[in-house]
């Protein structure tokens, strides 16, 4: 057994496994899934440019997360020193952002949340999912719209 | 849930961390202040719901198969 893996499982993905240092904890959880505060990125190459983020301690619980700035070059969230603070950022390249997905069977109707970014401090691993307050930015943004010349 | 009266001026202790105060009064408006850690987040009620509804939806539909999506971003892609 070694320590510094921890194992999970996942109905879509079955047995998987995360380095510790690799675990991306919220200390408040997801709003909605506050039980549950530990969660590994997971790439499936089948999936790109989307992520998953999976529960480490619920096997039903996952989230595709993307890159907003992949989609929206513009996204700007304005992120206040408290945000920052409450994950002890030390240096603003540490943090990464990503957006929320909501699937839907017609790809057309796929939204990311923009209003409610997740910010990671890829230097201690901590996470919040943000709330803006920001006229510009709604939970539902066409990912497929964007791209529509 | 605990109901409590305050004067404007007056505030609560929520924990050991967290003061709240009313600032202002007006008609129906009442402005707040609130005290508390960077760890403690604090949302508009309305704006906590809406994100909590959409992770809701998120996670719900978190099964639905991404090869659609994919073929739709990959060909929207070479457009660009």
């Amino acid at each position: 057994m070694n320590d510094d893996v921890i194992q999970f499982r996942h109905v879509r993905f079955g047995e998987q496994e995360v380095a510790r240092d690799k675990v991306i904890v919220f200390p408040d959880g997801i709003p909605g899934f506050e039980k549950f505060k530990s969660y590994a990125l997971f790439d499936d190459p089948a999936s790109e440019p989307f992520q998953w983020l999976l529960s480490i301690d619920n096997e039903r619980l996952g989230f595709v997360v993307v890159n907003p700035a992949l989609i929206w070059a513009d996204y700007d969230p304005r992120i206040s020193r408290e945000d920052l603070t409450s994950l002890e950022v030390q240096d603003a390249k540490d943090v990464v952002t990503y957006s929320v997905v909501t699937l839907a069977d017609d790809p057309t109707n796929v939204t990311a949340n923009l209003s409610g970014p997740i910010l990671l401090n890829s230097a201690n691993m901590k996470a919040r999912q943000l709330a803006l307050l920001d006229d510009r930015y709604t939970t539902k943004h066409k990912i497929l719209d964007t791209l529509q010349v | 849930m605990l109901v409590l009266t305050r004067k404007l001026g007056e505030s609560i202790v929520i924990g050991n961390n967290v003061r709240v105060t009313i600032l202002e009064m007006q008609g129906k408006q009442i402005r707040l202040g609130i005290d508390a850690l960077p760890e403690v987040s604090v949302h508009r009620g309305e704006v906590y719901e809406r994100i909590e509804a959409e992770n809701r939806q998120a996670a719900e539909t978190s099964f639905t198969d991404l090869n659609k999506l994919r073929l739709a971003w990959k060909q929207k892609d070479k457009k660009k």
